[in-house]
């Protein structure tokens, strides 16, 4: 865990109440840990942020985000898992995409040891579909480490959806994972 | 109790907060440093940077009410900016927004001026593509006055900020900082010139210079730049330096790197820098069924393309090159060792899906976007990768790894932004190896690049990131953030 989202996390823990890191089974089940000021939402967004961009995610972000808590992270995490990332997100990412696409086509005409496989449309869709399953696939495993109240419907409804296979592998096994003891 | 705690956690969320402002908590900030010249005047030398309107998650933050329009603070530091403008692609109506501040409304979009300003009622569309807005700085032709550089160090003639928060209500939903570095980028006066032989291309080299300067100072990290000549001003013996060295990053030419060169302590030494044609990697790549995916040679071809470019624009000096691609046959046994290829070595090399001392990327059902194993020849890559994961692994490889280091991974290192390749979890693509990065890709004795053999030469021993036992600046290793003005 980076020291900065340390310090946002250990402010936003003890300004919402929460004394102990992980979801007792007792507490109450809605907003035990209520976000009251605009800051604190902002540091609960970036740890947020951090679990569902993270790719090797060896900075502890699946930890943070349980010290986090269920009723701050799971709407987000439902949401995602449901809808995929924000539009601004997408559209951010696609621009960068389609913008780089004709100089990889440069890089390749002017080096004979790469070639292209893709054209820019091909191209676009490949990785921004990369980036939807990624962020989807770390909301299902999100959702199974929080074990909050409304992760279970959640899945349920995803389940449903015409999802991707390796999304759809991450929703199962988060599933199973309630289905544990 | 809770007054205790109400106080204890007034008291913390204020130190937090002094100690990193809002802006700075965000990682999404963007470093720029150019070089000043009267040609940058021109705007069009200046990036336009891309910025999407909207939240950064999908429900804009935990408990926040759903949006339909947004309001931007911007505020616009530097005294080299005259103005900055905004123009928007997408927004629901155009017509509603509305401006406060040191802002004014234009038919193409928004001049804002430097100081704080408010957007108001940026109006999001209910479905569909969110909203996209450039901003592009215009300097001030004033300013040039102030940029004369004269001198042989560096320096900074201006930082330029662009901090904008984009809000909902009282709540920042996303937020963007770009911070321009002005430098003179001095050019020293004729005395001694490390000159490049052998060039392949017409860039602009980096040349890295550590060494005894004329005032009989140790000069550490010095960056210079030509396309074939490179004036270095008076640079004399190692006498009692550290260090002394040459070091040139150019595009499509391995980086060459003179240890003690010929350096005299009169003017008029050209030194000459060989340089040769990238090192090759020969890259092995074995091909498994990706869940979704039968046939994953597209990808991998598209991905040996990007990590040749990536690697190529930043002037790391090392080509990829493909040596051979295989189906990995799709029994589960053997589909299960490449799933857990990072433990089944032996196992795959009898099976000859290993080529030993050479790079292997795998391609197969794994849940991760990528991983570099324990032996750093071995690089996976899953199906939700991204377009820059098999760059960011080859880094590993080439030496920026350790469990204990936060594996070479760039945050929290000053000077580093999102755009790092080696940077991990944020949204932004990456585009950018610094100059200490491929620094230690080239020298470093735990790169794949020296362990495997392509490369003969000088070896370090630098450390992945910067730390208590490994502090910078340190005269044997660049900093890692150190880095060239682009282009």
């Amino acid at each position: 865990m980076s020291l900065l989202t340390a310090a946002l996390l250990a402010a936003l823990l003890a300004a919402c109440g929460g004394d102990t890191p992980v979801e007792e089974p007792e507490a109450p089940p809605a907003a035990r840990r209520r976000v009251t000021t605009p800051e604190q939402q902002v540091a609960a967004r970036h740890v947020i942020a951090a679990w569902l961009q993270c790719e090797e995610c060896v900075d502890a972000e699946l930890d943070t985000l349980v010290q986090l808590g269920a009723p701050l992270a799971e709407p987000t995490l439902v949401a995602t898992l449901l809808g995929g990332p924000s539009p601004a997100a997408l559209a951010m990412r696609e621009h960068e995409l389609r913008a780089r696409h004709p100089e990889l086509v440069e890089f390749a005409r002017t080096h004979s040891h790469v070639s292209i496989s893709m054209d820019r449309d091909q191209y676009v869709a490949a990785y921004l579909a990369n980036f939807v399953a990624l962020q989807r696939i770390r909301s299902a495993q999100g959702l199974a480490a929080l074990r909050g109240a409304g992760a279970v419907q959640a899945l349920r409804k995803a389940q449903v959806l015409d999802l991707r296979q390796d999304v759809r592998e991450a929703v199962d096994e988060a599933m199973k994972q309630f289905a544990s003891p | 109790m809770h007054f205790l705690r109400s106080r204890w956690v007034g008291f913390l969320l204020a130190a937090t907060w002094l100690i990193v402002s809002p802006a700075d908590a965000s990682p999404r900030t963007y470093i720029k440093s150019i070089c000043w010249s009267p040609e940058i005047l021109e705007v069009d030398l200046l990036e336009v940077f891309t910025l999407p309107v909207g939240c950064e998650l999908i429900d804009c933050c935990p408990g926040c009410p759903a949006a339909d329009a947004l309001d931007w603070r911007i505020r616009i530091g530097g005294k080299s900016v005259e103005a900055a403008t905004l123009s928007f692609e997408g927004l629901a109506d155009p017509a509603a927004l509305k401006v406060e501040g040191a802002a004014g409304l234009t038919p193409d979009g928004v001049t804002l001026m430097r100081g704080r300003s408010q957007l108001l009622n940026l109006t999001l569309p209910e479905e569909g593509r969110a909203p996209l807005a450039g901003l592009r700085l215009r300097l001030d032709p004033d300013f040039l006055g102030h940029a004369a550089g004269s001198g042989r160090r560096d320096e900074t003639l201006d930082v330029v900020e662009v901090s904008i928060e984009q809000m909902l209500g009282s709540v920042a939903v996303n937020e963007f900082l770009l911070r321009y570095r002005l430098k003179s980028c001095a050019v020293p006066e004729p005395c001694d010139v490390v000159k490049q032989q052998g060039k392949q291309g017409a860039d602009d080299s980096v040349v890295l210079l550590d060494g005894r300067d004329g005032a009989d100072v140790c000069v550490n990290d010095e960056v210079r730049r030509g396309v074939i000549s490179t004036l270095v001003g008076n640079v004399k013996t190692k006498g009692s330096c550290t260090s002394s060295i040459v070091g040139v990053f150019s595009r499509d030419n391995a980086m060459a790197m003179l240890e003690d060169p010929p350096w005299t302590d009169t003017c008029g030494d050209e030194v000459a820098a060989a340089l040769g044609p990238a090192w090759e990697m020969p890259v092995n790549l074995w091909l498994g069924k990706m869940i979704f995916v039968p046939d994953p040679g597209p990808i991998a071809t598209q991905d040996l393309l990007a990590v040749n470019a990536l690697y190529d624009e930043n002037k790391v000096g090392i080509a990829f090159v493909e040596k051979q691609r295989k189906q990995i046959p799709t029994d589960p046994g053997t589909l299960a060792k490449v799933a857990f290829a990072c433990q089944g070595l032996g196992e795959l090399e009898s099976a000859g899906l290993y080529v030993k001392d050479q790079l292997n990327v795998y391609y197969g059902p794994v849940t991760i976007t990528g991983q570099s194993c324990d032996d750093r020849n071995m690089v996976l890559v899953g199906p939700a990768a991204n377009n820059t994961t098999l760059a960011h692994e080859l880094g590993h490889a080439l030496s920026l790894h350790g469990a204990e280091l936060e594996w070479g991974h760039s945050n929290d290192v000053p000077g580093m932004t999102p755009a790092n390749i080696m940077w991990v979890g944020d949204s932004k693509i990456r585009t950018h190896f610094s100059l200490g990065q491929a620094f230690r890709f080239n020298v470093n004795k735990l790169s794949m690049l020296n362990k495997n053999g392509p490369r003969q030469g000088p070896e370090r021993d630098c450390p992945p990131k910067p730390s208590e036992t490994a502090p910078e600046p340190d005269f044997e290793c660049p900093g890692l953030a150190l880095d060239w003005s682009r282009p």
